[in-house]
């Protein structure tokens, strides 16, 4: 395995449901149409640098997303994502 | 897809406190509190919200014309399985069911919170001003998860495999206008203990709405938040326990109910706002503990107490644990009389899950 494998950890908590949940996803073992969705995620501006949120919405879902290879590790609000973001850091998660 | 997966819902690994720490401290507080004001310019609204005074949007033009004006002024829109909001307006304030189980639930549980403000505690609606109240159902694929976005109470339909719809919990549309309540009044600032306290206010006022709606006394009610939102596979009863907080559930898929319920267990974390519905069992389970010491029917005299407390003029949106728990024995020092078995209920209960009150008593 090179050190700059693409390992991206997601962890989402808040929600009303208080839960907390924890995937890695390895860009290299995932399909490359979705591997493709977590480039676009990776290289998108509302990600690397989210703006401060102008109030946080109660139980909203708050993503922490972490890519050691690619230097990223930032805390972000559901509500601040596109669709498109929050479809994948929804299907990443989902229990099962 | 292949993932490395480590095992789901997994007790948070506890961050450093240091987020959590600065989050209530009074720099960011105030930083917090000029994003409010950016916010609510944003909005288009009064950037100041007085208490129990009206900074209601004007109602728009789909929300007039009800027949005879009728109070409560409900709203329940369908978002069609979509993220736009708020949706396509499915009913309105008398019409008749729409057939919709979900959007039925969302309007009755609407009612029965709207009654016990109403009825209980004299108050008009979210803003004390007969704001109407508005929701929107079927928000979302298979989303598990219910919110307030500043506005109306969105619900996700669940996964139909771990959670049923979010409506079909009472307490939990009680919860969720319970936020509406809340940045109506203190404004608790989502985040440490101030943002635990936001969340217990909702879990407190949601199992009311329902205490109320089964006519249960205190020692009567579950004290349950969320039962009925998990499937029969997950391993568990509901989301939180207010009686007994960290017992709600214990899934092998899910994980385990992490509340702790004494601030000795207070759970420092950079996630989940600084563990805002985490360390909510800390005053959820003061406020079972007052409400069960003092009897009869908890949205009353506990109730009053926690309720006055919430909206009063006193409390600071960046209100820590000891300082709530000061305003409220004081509160029921004043409305019940020094030495009365309302404040030395409240006080106990406190102490109980390990709080001082942090003002000189009088």
């Amino acid at each position: 395995m090179s050190l700059d494998r693409l390992l991206v950890s997601v962890t989402r908590s808040g929600g009303v449901t208080g839960m907390r949940v924890q995937r890695t996803v390895d860009l290299d073992a995932v399909d490359p149409d979705e591997a493709a969705a977590w480039r676009r995620l990776l290289a998108d501006d509302a990600v690397r640098r989210p703006a401060t949120p102008a109030r946080a919405v109660p139980d909203g879902y708050v993503y922490q997303l972490a890519c050691a290879a690619d230097d990223l590790d930032v805390t972000v609000a559901e509500q601040q994502l596109p669709a498109e973001h929050r479809t994948l850091l929804a299907r990443a998660v989902r229990p099962g | 897809m292949r993932c490395t997966i480590i095992p789901p819902y997994v007790l948070a690994r506890l961050a450093d406190a240091a987020d959590a720490r600065t989050a209530t401290g009074s720099t960011t507080a105030e930083a917090a509190r000029q994003t409010l004001v950016l916010d609510e310019r944003l909005r288009g609204r009064r950037p100041h919200r007085s208490r129990e005074t009206s900074t209601a949007p004007r109602p728009t033009p789909d929300e007039q014309g009800d027949p005879g004006d009728q109070q409560p002024r409900r709203r329940i829109r369908d978002a069609g399985t979509g993220t736009d909001l708020p949706g396509r307006l499915v009913r309105r304030e008398g019409e008749a069911p729409t057939g919709d189980v979900t959007a039925d639930e969302a309007y009755d549980g609407l009612g029965a919170t709207h009654d016990l403000y109403d009825e209980a505690y004299g108050r008009d609606s979210l803003d004390g001003a007969g704001v109407p109240l508005r929701a929107t159902v079927h928000y979302g694929v298979d989303y598990s998860n219910a919110f307030w976005d500043g506005t109306r109470m969105v619900f996700g339909d669940g996964d139909g495999e771990y959670f049923n719809r979010f409506t079909i919990s009472l307490d939990i549309i009680g919860h969720e206008l319970a936020h509406g309540v809340t940045e109506n009044t203190a404004d608790l600032i989502y985040a440490g203990q101030s943002g635990a306290l936001n969340e217990s206010m909702s879990d407190v006022f949601g199992s009311l709405v329902r205490q109320r709606n089964l006519g249960q006394a205190a020692d009567e009610a579950d004290w349950l938040i969320g039962a009925g939102l998990f499937t029969a596979r997950v391993q568990g009863t509901a989301l939180r326990s207010m009686r007994a907080p960290g017992t709600a559930y214990d899934d092998p898929v899910i994980g385990t109910d992490p509340q702790p319920g004494h601030l000795d267990d207070y759970v420092e974390t950079s996630e989940d706002n600084g563990g805002v519905h985490i360390n909510s069992g800390i005053p959820n389970r003061a406020f079972h503990l007052a409400a069960t010491a003092i009897g009869g029917n908890a949205w009353e005299a506990a109730g009053t107490i926690w309720y006055a407390v919430l909206t009063g003029d006193t409390i600071s949106s960046d209100c820590d644990f000891a300082t709530f728990a000061a305003l409220t024995v004081a509160e029921a020092s004043a409305r019940f009389g020094d030495g009365s078995a309302e404040a030395t209920a409240v006080a106990a209960a406190w102490a109980q899950v390990g709080l001082v009150p942090a003002m000189a008593q009088p």
